[in-house]
């Protein structure tokens, strides 16, 4: 394993140590904590700060050990969770979240200059608490390698640590307990994978280790000396008021690439027999004769001295995992997909020589589309992923407006495919935002209107007839459509004299550049928010509606498709050529009566659908077909829904089929087709288009006048 | 008395650089001068070759001496616990 991806595999457990921190966080902000839930808390802060230090993220690492050194306090009980030291601890989680971003590319490390002194004014005493043992002078680093020259700046080791590196902070009430003996012999192909042991002793030392001894036995001389061996075995000490697991931390990484002994005076084995590769430790100094030897290999099953509130679950969890390169479970759905493909060719050849009753064939099926549905599964992931975002979101709103809001998640495990997932995100904070700027009122106003002065925005998900449901409700103050309406014939996206249906109001805030801000803030007021929100999703075949009640308050639904891999398709034939069109599209399908359609113009028509009456368009004309059905009541007429365009007829030839298909995508085979959002295989080997119904009705319909203009 | 300079980074790969040299030197039968004032980085590899080479040089009988070290590699020797171990040879002035 290369280090980087050891390194991968650190910032996947920095994103679950920081899941795990938030939850935490969050349960002791709703009061609904125990000393585990602050202890799973310290746990993955501290996790974290050995992986930092091991990779050599001197900010990172700086930041969470003044951090845990705060939570350490709040779990020894020598802290009160008090409503300030709560703000200060989530705020140094929004930092340390940066932190960690920052140290995997994405954006700059962030200014933490100012949590940073809260915590260690919390972490030095400067808040009151019961009194402790007065704590120790700050280890200094030149005491730390007796016989050695102590005068070198160890700050400027490897020329990439930064300065205060290897500060140890302001040690709290530390227990007058024996220094752990520390032996450590990296494994000798150690150097291979660029690992980089002095890095391990640095980390000792900053915990406050002190040199004892350098084995430089099994240096050769250079005739028999490779570049890539390790050769040197050390001795620490680290103070033993040190947690055990602090210090197995920092090895983290690197438990297939080195021996290691942590043995503490007094203390008897928790594992008697030492294992097989352990070293042989050298007799302990005199003062401490009675030494007894606690010899564990990295990570074995020593006792954790917290238990986190979770942990069977996670290392049931941990132990049926494993992590996947993401490029080959695509070219795993990829191939499936092409199965499927295949079998429905097999399938319809088999057909087309009368030998469709075969029974393999109908087990083949089966298990394709069992395949199928497994493989699909693999990349699904929970949208825990993207609500664990929220939270900190609903934190900086209610910072930047004064308003309370309690926030509900509630569906966190519902999966949905990773593409889909990760292009939620941009969308649902567009709405989390809008509901907490324009939905949720000052807390003076609900208490007004005889509301909880906290206010609620409640985000769930849900599995619904083979879609994923996310809604965002607030109970604010709901959508004002007198004012909305005003301004929509004020900015011209309505006529003066529309008559709107309020869900047809409702629907005027996901107009381009609406806004109805009375101040443009820098929470939601740009009037590209919602728009961008309703692109979005529709981009990802998914649909967006609002139903709100003034006064009682919003929600917003999405609609999402389980995956972008295969979607359910009307197969339709249009002149000499097949076509699929989203069932996600269609409502209804039918062959009109004479008196249904009306005639407005050459080649235009209009659709009856009881009392309403819709455009039809013609799929020939729009793609430029020659020999289809061009009157209305000769041909099947589909009902679509679009979400800028509202209700229009497809006009086709038949209806063919109706079944599940595999996306090709046309970008990346061939190039973007106007009207298609991309190709499928067909049974019989053909390859047929999927309309994109939103593109191809917004294509038939001139965009001269706003749509709802149009509509009036 | 053979001059040889260490490299700014003394990474596994310039330690592989500098092995042959090294041996060479040792066979040749004279005293190394290790020029270290430009050691910018160095790590567990580094280290371990310059213990090689002393070591290497005591069983030839010839001197060997690490001059002007640079505060990088004292660091480093220190942090390591082997820099009583390595014939250093100070600036003018400096302790050792």
């Amino acid at each position: 394993m290369t280090n980087e991806e050891i390194q991968g595999i650190f910032f996947q457990e920095c994103d679950e140590g920081l899941a795990s921190a938030e939850a935490g966080l969050m349960a002791c902000r709703a009061g609904e904590h125990d000393g585990e839930t602050i202890n799973t808390v310290f746990r993955a802060v501290h996790s974290i700060k050995g992986g930092a230090g091991a990779f050599g993220f001197a900010a990172l690492q700086s930041f969470t050990h003044h951090f845990e050194t705060v939570l350490d306090l709040l779990r020894g009980g020598e802290l009160a969770l008090e409503a300030d030291l709560m703000t200060t601890l989530l705020r140094a989680f929004d930092v340390l979240s940066d932190h960690v971003a920052a140290i995997r590319g994405a954006g700059s490390a962030p200014d933490d200059a100012e949590v940073l002194a809260m915590l260690q004014a919390i972490g030095s005493g400067e808040r009151p608490r019961p009194a402790v043992q007065a704590p120790p002078e700050p280890l200094a680093v030149a005491e730390a390698a007796p016989g050695v020259d102590l005068s070198f700046d160890l700050d400027a080791l490897l020329g990439g640590l930064e300065a205060g590196d290897l500060d140890l902070g302001e040690p709290a009430a530390l227990p007058a307990t024996s220094p752990w003996r520390v032996t450590l012999r990296p494994a000798r192909g150690a150097l291979h994978n660029g690992g980089e042991p002095l890095l391990l002793l640095r980390e000792l030392v900053a915990l406050g280790g002190e040199m004892q001894s350098a084995d430089t036995s099994q240096i050769p001389t250079l005739d028999r000396f490779e570049a890539e061996g390790a050769y040197l075995g050390w001795t620490l000490t680290v103070p033993g008021h040190v947690n055990r697991a602090a210090i197995e931390e920092v090895f983290e990484f690197v438990a297939e690439d080195c021996e290691l002994r942590i043995e503490q005076d007094g203390v008897e084995p928790e594992e008697p027999p030492a294992p097989a590769n352990a070293l042989p430790v050298d007799p302990p100094p005199s003062s401490q004769p009675e030494a007894a030897t606690n010899v564990v290999p990295i990570k074995s099953a020593v006792p954790e001295p917290v238990k986190p509130v979770q942990a069977p679950v996670a290392a049931a969890t941990a132990g049926q995992t494993i992590r996947v390169d993401l490029d080959k479970l695509d070219r795993l759905v990829n191939l499936v997909g092409e199965l499927v493909i295949t079998q429905a060719m097999l399938a319809q050849q088999l057909q087309d020589c009368g030998q469709s009753a075969i029974q393999q064939l109908t087990d083949l099926d089966h298990l394709t589309r069992e395949l199928q549905d497994s493989a699909m599964s693999i990349r699904a992931q929970p949208v825990k992923s993207v609500f664990s975002r929220v939270p900190r979101i609903v934190r900086e709103l209610e910072a930047q407006t004064g308003k309370r809001v309690r926030l509900e998640l509630e569906g966190e495990a519902t999966e949905l495919d990773k593409t889909v997932i990760e292009r939620i995100g941009e969308p649902l904070t567009h709405l989390i935002r809008n509901s907490v700027d324009h939905g949720i009122e000052s807390p003076a106003d609900r208490i007004a209107a005889g509301k909880d002065p906290e206010g609620m925005v409640r985000l769930a998900a849900e599995h619904r007839s083979g879609r994923i449901i996310i809604t965002v409700e607030d109970d604010g103050k709901g959508i004002d459509r007198e004012r909305v309406l005003a301004l929509a014939v004020e900015r011209g996206i309505v006529a003066q004299d529309a008559r709107l249906t309020d869900e047809e109001i409702d629907n005027l805030i996901f107009a381009p550049g609406f806004s109805t801000a009375k101040a443009v803030s820098n929470i939601s007021g740009r009037g590209v928010g919602m728009d961008v929100v309703r692109q979005n999703v529709q981009a990802l075949g998914g649909r967006i509606a609002i139903a709100s009640t003034p006064g009682k308050g919003s929600v917003f639904t999405l609609a999402l498709p389980l995956t972008l891999a295969i979607l359910d398709g009307m197969i339709v034939s249009v002149g000499d050529q097949t076509y699929v069109i989203p069932l996600t599209h269609i409502i209804e399908s039918l062959r009109p009566s004479h008196g249904e359609v009306k005639r407005m113009g050459p080649g235009q028509h209009v659709l009856d659908v009881r009392g309403a009456y819709l455009p039809v368009l013609s799929v020939a004309d729009q793609l430029g077909l020659s020999g289809a059905a061009d009157d209305p009541t000769q041909a099947v007429l589909i009902v679509v829904e679009t979400e800028e365009f509202g209700q229009a007829v497809l006009m086709v030839d038949a209806i063919v089929d109706q079944r599940q298909v595999v996306i090709k995508s046309l970008e990346t085979n061939y190039k973007p087709v106007p009207g298609c959002a991309g190709a499928t295989i067909l049974g019989d080997g053909r390859v047929a288009l999927i309309l994109d119904v939103e593109t191809l009705v917004a294509l038939q319909i001139t965009a001269d006048e706003p749509p709802l203009l149009r509509r009036a | 008395m053979r001059r040889i300079n260490l490299l700014p980074v003394m990474d596994r790969e310039a330690v592989s650089l500098l092995v042959p040299e090294l041996r060479e030197a040792v066979q040749a039968d004279a005293g190394i001068a290790l020029l270290a004032d430009g050691v910018e980085q160095i790590g567990q590899a580094g280290i371990q070759l310059l213990l090689s080479a002393h070591r290497s040089a005591i069983a030839a009988g010839i001197d060997l001496t690490i001059a002007a070290p640079s505060d990088a590699l004292k660091n480093a020797c220190a942090l390591a616990g082997v820099a009583a171990s390595l014939p250093f040879a100070m600036a003018d002035g400096e302790a050792a």
